[in-house]
């Protein structure tokens, strides 16, 4: 036995084991909100990774410019076309947003399930392997940040905040494959049907939305949002549309293939989305997020 | 005058392109399923150990590792373990073999052979990916590898010379408080 304690490389090879499967416990199960270290180190290294980011932002930016310069008369003939269609369409939103201001107002009711207050703010970086798909962004607690808020960008939904710090928080895209990342959604067709997005598709890279009921129709080409039944995110975020539809390995329920509608090879400014309407006190057991 | 202040400089600037790589790189233009990994703060550690100096190489990467960690994965030990183990690995290598441009090259390929299916073994022990070694190979591995192979004939020359440079000098103060 103290021959074996004399051999050192292996004393402390052991034991460097042991605490690498400590800290990967200790960091494995779930927490409310990172320790102080944990966000000191991640602001500092945001501020870093910000310097890197504008100028990077810039050059990007300059090249969608020049691109979208080239594609300038293809994109005026199309717009062109749609313009009539866009006018009338005008109309008749502001007209509906009227109507329905109108009736919340008979009816005494300021906040809906749709109402979400928004922030603007820069990606500053990503991380390198996209198994654990996250952004980091460059708004934090000071900016209002919560945990489990959705982010969006101009195209749909993107993900959700995964861990805040001070002035950078960290969010989880929807394609990361974990099981905490459910969100209840609603396709439209003629009635709303709802399921739960649960997964992504790697290889189609397309989302999974699962727990259809059987006796619905989903058809190709129907739209995805979020119902905001699930308790976290608002109602009326664009998460995609539906491709193909396959009924599940006991035919009990369906499940859809959604293209999402968000672009997902590149972000550059996101948009952080708060949910005005109360959140449910169990949060624990509604489906997004938890 | 020594330069010893510019590997944490290096540190930093390398941590920052690589945070912000896969965000602007377009790898759509190779294929829809290729991922391209940075890994240039492990080629900047590994040529650290090789021609300056493995003890300020371990300590480094495990810096570095940790920051990564806490900055990217928030399961601490992953890359925490894997870059100061690579570094291990290949300085141990290099021992018993010449540093000729085409064997460093080798070997360094090697490392981030090794680093990477360690990540993944590590993922996929935690669950975080179910993907198959054979689709690991093709999707992840290879465009890696060729990626990060010509982000390392880029830095090769100059940050061999830097860390032979300051090799030099740190040889001679030695050797001055000697004599």
């Amino acid at each position: 036995m103290p021959q074996f304690f004399m051999n050192k490389r292996l004393v402390i090879l052991l034991v460097g084991i042991i605490l690498l499967v400590a800290l990967i416990g200790f960091s494995l199960r779930e927490r409310d909100s990172l320790s102080w270290p944990e966000q000191f180190i991640k602001d500092t290294a945001g501020f870093v990774q910000t310097i890197v980011a504008k100028p990077a932002h810039f050059v990007a930016g300059f090249v969608d410019n020049v691109q979208d310069l080239s594609r300038t008369y293809e994109e005026n003939e199309r717009l062109k076309s749609r313009l009539d269609e866009y006018a009338q369409l005008k109309v008749d939103v502001e007209r509906l947003k009227q109507e329905n201001e109108e009736l919340k107002k008979i009816l005494e009711k300021e906040k809906d399930l749709a109402s979400y207050k928004s922030r603007e703010a820069s990606v500053i970086a990503r991380s390198h392997d996209l198994w654990n798909d996250s952004l980091i962004i460059d708004k934090g607690e000071i900016h209002g940040i919560k945990k489990n808020m959705a982010v969006i960008t101009a195209d749909g939904m993107i993900g959700k905040i995964k861990s805040v710090g001070k002035t950078t928080s960290t969010v989880q895209l929807l394609t990361t494959e974990e099981r905490t990342n459910k969100i209840h959604v609603s396709i439209q067709g003629e009635e709303p049907i709802y399921g739960i997005v649960e997964g992504y598709d790697e290889k189609q890279q397309m989302l999974l939305v699962k727990q259809i009921p059987s006796d619905k129709e989903v058809e190709q080409g129907m739209t995805v949002m979020t119902s905001g039944l699930g308790g976290v995110y608002p109602k009326g975020l664009s998460i995609g549309e539906v491709v193909k539809v396959e009924a599940d390995q006991y035919g009990l329920t369906k499940t859809a293939y959604v293209k999402p509608a968000a672009n997902f090879y590149s972000f550059e400014h996101v948009i952080v989305v708060e949910r005005m309407m109360d959140q449910p006190t169990d949060i624990d057991e509604s489906e997004d997020g938890q | 005058m020594n330069k010893n202040w510019l590997i944490p400089i290096f540190t930093i600037i390398f941590f920052g392109i690589e945070s912000n790589f896969t965000n602007f790189f377009p790898s759509f233009l190779f294929s829809e399923n290729w991922v391209f990994v940075p890994r240039f703060l492990l080629i900047f550690f590994l040529l650290q150990a090789i021609y300056y100096d493995e003890k300020s190489a371990y300590i480094y990467s495990f810096v570095m590792g940790l920051v990564v960690d806490i900055v990217f994965v928030d399961i601490l030990g992953v890359h925490l373990f894997w870059y100061p183990a690579t570094v291990y690995v290949i300085s141990k290598i290099m021992k018993s073999v010449h540093p000729y441009f085409i064997i460093v090259t080798i070997v360094s390929l090697f490392g981030i052979t090794i680093f990477d299916f360690g990540i993944y073994a590590f993922y996929y022990a935690l669950q975080i990916t179910d993907q198959s070694v054979q689709s690991f190979v093709s999707e992840r591995l290879f465009p890696t590898l060729i990626m990060n192979f010509t982000f390392y004939v880029i830095v090769f020359y100059p940050l061999r010379n830097y860390f032979k440079k300051i090799k030099k000098q740190r040889d001679e103060e030695k050797g001055m408080f000697q004599t």
